[in-house]
């Protein structure tokens, strides 16, 4: 401590005196910042719930501290969700519970859930797949929230006592505002789920159009499509023609720096055909 | 709010003072003089500030300092030992992966954390490795056949 303070890599520091990275240091600490850790879910539910908006609940911080480094976050209370306990998988009655702050890469490893290891892996690379939550994922509308919708998932809400659910694809923004995501639930565990996501690069890229094709239990198809931060886009059909017809219909795809809206539109059926030969165990052109 | 971290880092203790919405990264260059930890966006988007928080890869500019307390972080600058380079670092020189230099400390720190997990990895586990890991000098060959080079040659020890 004290002298001792600063030693650990280099003899001199100059401490406080700039940001080293060069780049004029915006993100200026508040004097009513504040960086809270809850032990509990109910804790963090109510603490969410009294300081809203100016608060956000911290997952793996991938989202939340690239907006302070920017210096547009919204907020200035940072409610660190690391020690309630929601880095559980579970599975009762042939359903699966999936904790809000399992990682990604959690996620891709568990053996309860083989069948999301791909739209898992699908995101970034293994750093932020350390650090990523299935939360987050779900939060934020990415490839993540493709797969469980297709999969009629839904997301188990906590604002202060209030116990609410709603499906993964019905999930906007403003629904979440003072709100915890504590669990994503699946009414069961399917065998397998057929995901694509249609990027410019194999890995680590953000996506053109993901989409995800599931059959269920009676034999049609349920199918998602989405990856671009809007909610997925999920039809129910009796088979890929109908799907694909009804899908390109309602799907509403915005332009961005990966892809124009257009050119999502194009590659809908695309990425809907490799998803679907992905689901009938075919092989698809990396 | 202020708080008072303390961790392992590069197995030595460490102690610093933390702002409530401050990352590692700051952490680890500005208060405790890490500049092996590349800032390079920022942002999550580059990999050039990859540590390793309790053996496991992450970006340091995403993980928020207060976060850190009683971990351990190991940045590059804890990777040799006794003057000798670990394994993956002496790979690198000699494979000449290092190109400009500003996004070598993350990828030896991805191929570290790589290799203690998968110590005989394929050439496309490495690329999948280093996939968030971006090199503008675009020298990624050089830089897989390093990971190789030390997945061949290294001891476990000398992985880092």
């Amino acid at each position: 401590m004290g002298g001792e303070q600063g030693m650990a890599c280099a003899d001199h520091v100059e401490r406080h005196s700039q940001d080293s990275s060069g780049v004029n240091l915006r993100n200026r600490p508040g004097v009513n910042d504040s960086y809270l850790t809850p032990a509990s879910t109910d804790e963090a539910a109510q603490i969410l719930a009294d300081s809203a908006p100016r608060s956000v609940a911290l997952g793996g911080g991938t989202m939340v501290m690239a907006l302070f480094a920017d210096g547009t976050a919204p907020f200035n209370t940072l409610i660190d969700l690391s020690r309630i306990g929601l880095d559980r998988i579970d599975t009762a009655d042939g359903g699966v519970r999936i904790g809000a702050m399992v990682t990604l890469d959690g996620l891709a490893r568990h053996p309860q859930t083989a069948f999301l290891s791909a739209a898992a892996r699908s995101i970034g690379g293994p750093a932020i797949r350390n650090l990523a939550t299935v939360g987050g994922n779900v939060a934020v509308c990415g490839d993540l929230a493709v797969a469980l919708s297709a999969l009629g998932a839904e997301i188990e809400l906590r604002r202060g006592r209030e116990r609410t659910t709603i499906a993964v694809e019905g999930w906007r923004p403003d629904i979440g505002e003072g709100a915890l995501i504590v669990s994503v639930t699946l009414p069961r565990a399917p065998r397998s789920l057929g995901f694509y996501k249609l990027a410019r690069r194999r890995h680590a890229s953000q996506a053109v159009v993901t989409a995800a094709v599931h059959r269920t239990s009676d034999g049609r198809l349920r199918v998602a499509a989405g990856g671009f931060h809007r909610p997925p886009s999920v039809v129910e059909a009796a088979d890929l023609a109908a799907a694909g017809e009804a899908l390109s219909q309602m799907f509403e795809p915005v332009s961005d720096a990966t892809a124009s809206a257009a050119y999502r539109h194009r590659m809908l059926p695309v990425a809907l055909g490799a998803a679907h030969a992905v689901a009938n165990g075919e092989p698809t052109s990396k | 709010m202020t708080s008072l971290v303390r961790f392992f880092l590069n197995g030595r203790d460490a102690t610093a003072v933390a702002e409530p919405t401050m990352s590692l990264l700051q952490l680890l260059r500005d208060s405790l003089g890490c500049f092996g930890v590349r800032a390079g966006c920022r942002q999550g988007g580059c990999g050039s500030c990859s540590v390793l928080v309790d053996d496991r890869l992450v970006l340091a500019c995403l993980v928020p300092a207060q976060r850190v307390d009683g971990a351990r972080v190991v940045t590059v600058e804890g990777l040799a030992s006794g003057g000798r380079l670990s394994a993956v670092q002496a790979a690198f020189v000699a494979e000449g992966a290092t190109q400009c230099g500003y996004c070598s400390s993350g990828m030896v720190l991805a191929v570290t954390a790589l290799l203690k997990e998968n110590p005989q990895p394929s050439e496309e586990d490495v690329q999948e490795a280093i996939a968030g890991n971006i090199c503008r000098c675009t020298g990624y060959l050089p830089i897989v056949r390093a990971a190789l080079r030390a997945a061949r040659e290294g001891t476990v020890e000398e992985r880092g």
